[in-house]
């Protein structure tokens, strides 16, 4: 049997062991390519399947522009995304994309960045003070809600909306829902939302729902539930058929290929979304165009206000063969 | 000196204490004697202060006792020596005698330090003071001997300022050195003008120490005297009450060899290592500490690797684990019947089936009135004393858990059943009635191997004797014909054979 | 005065006190005892109630598992893969993939903690990251969803027959098979036993090794079927599936009064505790009160009940700390 005793009091082994860190340190710093190397932090890419299109979109642009990424995972943890993007810095890349799961906290690792001369943009959260590439949060929140609105058109009287959420104190949940919650306020309907904890999670999401139908057993008591995205929906809206609640309208962001059936078959009422693959592609292209012209701090004009696209039963065509 | 009135204590409807008194003086060791469930240990415990519910009135050199809690009996100067050691293993001598009391230096801030050099000088004071200057204060405890250990321990509560020093079975585990280093801490103790009171099973012992004897039976003062008005006999009358202590039988029949032990060796612990057991005969393997005795049983039982071949019946069996060796070809009881031996919260009944349960199902479910039937025809056959076959065994006394142990491997004709010291911490009256199933064992045709160092069980339970010292067999002993001072002898290596 | 008898009626009155929140509330509140909503409380409670009947067996014999929400989440992608297009065959080949794929998986638990001597708590949680692992690499971040006819799967999650939900029928077959293992065979015998005293079980020549492979597989097993109904839930793999269900399963049955050191314990006990928790759940849920104050006011009742019933251990129990 080995003597651990021995060998940590060992002199020889612990130099030994600085030696192989050393070189290894040595090796990673000179490791850096000739190539223009995007740094990217997003949200989390082990459990938001809507990450994966994203990715698959920048690898293909980064391809076809014959550019390096180098994608890191903070799974939906804003000191995370700090490290991932002090680590981007450290490694010298040409350029680091955030997709930001806390727009403030992400703040002082952006000015480190900017300190070493690492240009950053924002994606798909608006940083502040950093060109920002994608749809804004605010803005989608608000197209939902107006989606929302008319979806209730016909119906009179005060209303109760179920919402899907997602991870508390993220900034994508949080604009999303200030969006929302300004064209609600402003519209002057009665509307009282009842929040679903879901964490981005369709399980948790199925559950919170079956409570909802629970505390609201009438039909009539609840008009429509909503989600905040990332496929959350159509678990619920088969629970709401099998349980005769067919009565409840369901909308959603972003679009999963069970939301096309869905709206499709007339079960979801409609989808406001961005096309995650083309977001991808956006980014790394944005940054390879700001790159060629030497400017990180004007966004060119292909990547301004890309679309929010609205897909319901009458313009399936919008959603017809796009989700993740 | 102490003055203990009326001591009583209940545990639901039964009362382990009868109105107990005990006095010690100042400068006077009391050996407190009695068969095991006599209340020995509830009376150490109540002046411990673990039951705080006890009834007593007393006093210690003229203030109210008040033992309403370990710290208060700690703080009323009565400190007890128990069987398990509690000191901290990885601290020194001083510091678990200073435990709690280190002398330190303030600083600002509240920051207290301990200084060392003024730990290690009180320790050694206080170690002086008693005779115990031979102890070491700045040994690390977990590298001292057992024996010593206990000294250590000792140390500890004098430097708590004991008055009075309980000492609970200090001897089981000694060896002869041990024992007479501890009876010249006791004397020393006597010196110092210190009360000691001396709890322990060896009668022997208890007349070589103490100044009076204190006896309980039932939870009932027995016999309070001078240990120079009476002897070993009367003692023994005391403590049982009425127990006939029954001959051993001459009529040993001898049968073939059933267990074949040959060149069994793992270096260092023992070597060449040969016997065989007949069956009808129980054959003692003794040793005292260090002799490989202990190993050579468990590599004997599968627990240890040894190279050399075990035979049962002439075949030889594969050791590889406990489970191939225990409950196919032999039964075991172990020496620590607590930690090893019993499952405390199954049942008598479970706790007698254990091994034989493949036996007692029909595939794969437990056939309960098989299970049953078993149980209560064992507790009837050994004289089990439980409140019902789904007692739980953790609550039976130790004699009684000893034969629970013991009855595991009866009813299913195992050739071999090894036993390691089945009689200690038993009663007298249990020891006996463990001797009757031992030998009603051997009678009727099993082979059984007694390992032990207990000089009773040696004389009353074998038929022959093999001792090892230094890891190998030096000597054959016939029980019947030997020469007791001769066994003695051949167990420290005296007599260089 | 019979402390005995006090101590029966601790035990046993402890037992009712578990049952005092559900009717309470089949009282109070007419929502809650609405057929659909018990039937709600008793499927949701299901798949932790699968996985702590597994989850007793294994802290009986003195260990615990923390990885069986991992194997859930394989054995859930497993199912899903096996599958295919929902045929009888691939079906059954599903269902056996996802026990056996814990059952495996349980075994190696077992093999590490048995033969290896590594402690439980490092071992289950070292194969808890692994097997999540595999999961990600695995499905590389993406949902498989049941395809064709195999989505019809929900239905053993959500389904109903009459008011009976189907999960139910998946938990009390598991309540069925702990019970038998643990009273009725012999392999129960054994599990007490090497909880009470595992140096007592193997001189007394116990297979002890065997055992607790054999034990930790079992627990495998169910997690596997556990997995197939949290699959069933949504018809996906998520790959974050079952984060929490070993901690809600070892709540439940500590709850129950199982005790963390082995020796003790009752599938009856667990089965309590797990209804307590989900009656819990179900009645803050219904009376709107923010599901934040759910993990407080569980781990309250925990406390509670472990304090509880160590006041109601008679004297003559000795205290046993330690890890198989």
């Amino acid at each position: 049997m080995l003597n651990f005793e021995a060998i940590r009091q060992s002199r020889t082994l612990a130099r030994s062991m600085m030696l192989v860190v050393g070189a290894w340190m040595g090796l990673a710093a000179s490791a850096y390519s000739a190539d223009y190397t995007i740094g990217i932090s997003i949200w989390d890419v082990s459990n938001n399947p809507s990450s994966v299109p994203i990715i698959a979109g920048m690898n293909e642009a980064a391809k076809a522009a014959d550019v390096k990424i180098i994608v890191s995972d903070p799974k939906w943890d804003a000191s995370a995304q700090v490290e991932n993007i002090r680590d981007f810095v450290t490694r010298h890349v040409d350029a680091i994309a955030v997709f930001p799961i806390d727009v403030v906290g992400v703040e002082p690792a952006i000015h480190e960045a900017e300190k070493a001369g690492v240009p950053v943009i924002g994606a798909l959260g608006k940083i502040e003070g950093l060109p920002y590439v994608g749809v804004d949060d605010l803005e989608y929140g608000r197209v939902h809600a107006r989606l929302m609105l008319e979806a209730l058109k016909n119906i009179k009287g005060p209303k109760r909306i179920g919402l899907f959420r997602g991870t508390a104190g993220g900034s994508p949940d949080r604009l999303r829902m200030q969006g929302m919650q300004e064209v609600f306020k402003a519209s002057g309907a009665d509307i009282t939302i009842e929040s679903v904890t879901a964490d981005w999670s369709p399980e948790k999401a199925l559950t919170g729902f079956q409570d909802l139908l629970q505390r609201f057993p009438n039909k009539g008591d609840l008009q429509l539930v909503a989600s905040m995205g990332n496929c959350m929906i159509p678990p619920s809206i088969d629970w709401a058929e099998q349980n005769g609640r067919d009565e409840i309208i369901f909308t959603t962001m972003d679009l999963c290929k069970s939301d096309v059936d869905a709206v499709q078959k007339g079960t979801l009422y409609g989808v406001a979304f961005q096309d995650v693959h083309d977001m991808g592609k956006l980014v790394v292209n944005t940054l390879v165009a700001m790159h060629k012209a030497g400017d990180y701090h004007t966004l060119p004009e292909f990547a301004r206000n890309p679309p929010i696209i609205v897909c319901t039963k009458a313009t399936f065509e919008n959603c017809k063969g796009r989700g993740f | 000196m102490l003055r203990l009135r009326g001591v009583t204590k209940w545990f639901g409807r039964f009362r382990a204490l009868h109105s107990v008194d005990l006095t010690v003086a100042a400068g006077e060791v009391v050996g407190l004697v009695g068969a095991n469930g006599a209340g020995k240990s509830t009376l150490i415990k109540v002046l411990a202060g673990l039951y705080p519910d006890a009834e007593y009135s007393g006093s210690l050199q003229g203030e109210r006792l008040d033992l309403s809690s370990p710290v208060s009996a700690l703080e009323a100067g009565i400190g007890v020596v128990h069987q398990e050691i509690d000191l901290a293993p990885n601290f020194t001598v001083a510091e678990n005698m200073m435990l709690g009391r280190e002398p330190t230096a303030s600083y600002p801030f509240g920051i207290r330090l301990i200084r060392r050099r003024q730990l290690v000088e009180q320790a050694r004071k206080i170690l002086d003071e008693v005779g115990l200057g031979a102890l070491r204060a700045e040994d690390l405890v977990a590298r001292l001997p057992i024996e010593t250990r206990q000294i250590a321990q000792v140390a500890r509560i004098l430097a708590l300022d004991a008055k009075v020093v309980v000492f609970d079975e200090p001897t089981a585990r000694l060896s002869a050195a041990g024992r007479s280093r501890l009876f010249a801490v006791i004397n020393g103790l006597r010196r110092a003008g210190k009360m000691v009171v001396f709890v322990s099973h060896y009668l022997e012992e208890i007349f070589g120490v103490a100044d009076r004897i204190v006896v309980l039976r039932d939870g009932r003062l027995a016999g309070d005297c001078k240990t120079r008005d009476i002897d070993i006999p009367g003692l023994i009358k005391l403590m049982l009450g009425d127990v006939e202590v029954k001959p051993r039988s001459e009529d040993v029949r001898k049968g073939e060899a059933i267990l074949t032990v040959r060149a069994l060796t793992s270096e260092p612990r023992f070597r060449n290592v040969g016997f065989e057991v007949r069956a009808f005969e129980v054959l003692g393997i003794t040793g005292i500490i260090g002799s490989g005795r202990h190993e050579v049983v468990r590599s004997l039982i599968g627990e240890q690797v040894a190279r050399g071949s075990v035979e049962i019946a002439g075949k030889p069996i594969q050791r590889s684990s406990a489970a191939t060796v225990v409950g196919r070809h032999l039964g075991f009881v172990p020496e620590d019947r607590k930690r090893d031996g019993i499952i405390p919260y199954r049942s008598v009944s479970d706790n007698l089936s254990l091994p034989w349960l493949k036996k007692l199902s029909a595939a794969g479910i437990v056939r309960n009135s098989a299970v049953r039937a078993r149980a209560s025809g064992l507790i009837e056959r050994l004289r089990l004393i439980c409140s019902s076959p789904s007692q739980p065994v953790g609550e039976l006394s130790g004699g009684n858990q000893q034969k629970a142990v013991l009855g595991r491997w009866l009813g299913f004709d195992l050739p071999v059943v090894v036993l390691e010291s089945p009689t200690v911490g038993v009663d007298v009256a249990g020891k006996e009635e463990i001797r009757q199933i031992v030998r009603s064992l051997a009678a009727d045709g099993t082979a059984v191997l007694l390992s032990t160092d207990d000089q009773w069980e040696l004389e009353h339970l074998t038929d022959r004797i093999v001792v090892m010292v230094r890891g190998e067999l030096r000597r054959e002993f016939h029980t019947r014909t030997m020469n007791h001072a001769d066994l003695l002898s051949s167990l420290t290596g005296i007599d260089g054979r | 005065m019979t402390i005995n008898g006090a101590g029966l009626l601790k035990r046993y009155g402890f037992m009712t006190a578990l049952l005092l929140p559900a009717i309470f509330l089949l009282i109070v509140d007419e929502r809650f005892r609405s057929a659909q909503n018990l039937s709600n409380v008793l499927a949701q409670s299901s798949i932790v109630g699968i996985v702590a009947i597994g989850m007793t067996l294994v802290m009986i014999l003195g260990g615990f598992d923390l990885s069986v929400g991992a194997i859930a989440a394989l054995s859930g992608l497993c199912a899903v893969v096996a599958f295919g297009h929902g045929d009888p065959l691939h079906m059954a080949l599903g269902v056996g993939a996802a026990i056996g794929c814990g059952i495996a998986i349980g075994l190696v638990n077992g093999v590490l903690i048995s033969r290896l001597a590594i402690n439980p708590l490092i071992a289950t949680l070292a194969m808890a990251s692994i097997v999540r692992g595999v999961v990600l690499i695995a499905s590389e971040g993406t949902i498989y969803r049941a395809q064709g006819d195999a989505a019809a799967i929900t239905i053993i999650a959500l389904g109903r027959w009459h008011v009976f939900p189907i999960a139910g029928f998946f938990f009390i077959g598991s309540i069925i098979l702990g019970w038998f293992i643990l009273k009725r065979m012999r392999f129960g015998h054994y599990i007490y036993a090497i909880g009470g005293s595992e140096t007592a079980s193997t001189l007394a020549g116990l297979p002890v090794s065997r055992m607790v492979i054999v034990t930790y597989a079992i627990v495998g097993g169910f997690a596997g079927v556990a997995g197939l109904l949290l699959l069933a839930r949504t018809g996906s793999a998520l790959t974050n599936a079952g984060v929490g269900l070993e901690l809600e399963a070892i709540t439940a049955t500590v709850i129950g009064g199982t005790r963390l050191g082995g020796g003790e314990g009752a599938i009856s006990g667990t089965v309590l505790g797990v209804l307590l928790l989900g009656v819990i759940r179900n009645g803050l849920n219904l009376n709107g009160v923010s599901p934040f104050w759910q993990p407080f006011i569980i781990g309250c009742i925990l406390l509670i009940t472990v304090v509880v019933s160590r006041r109601a251990d008679s004297g003559g129990r000795r205290s046993r700390a330690g890890f198989l």
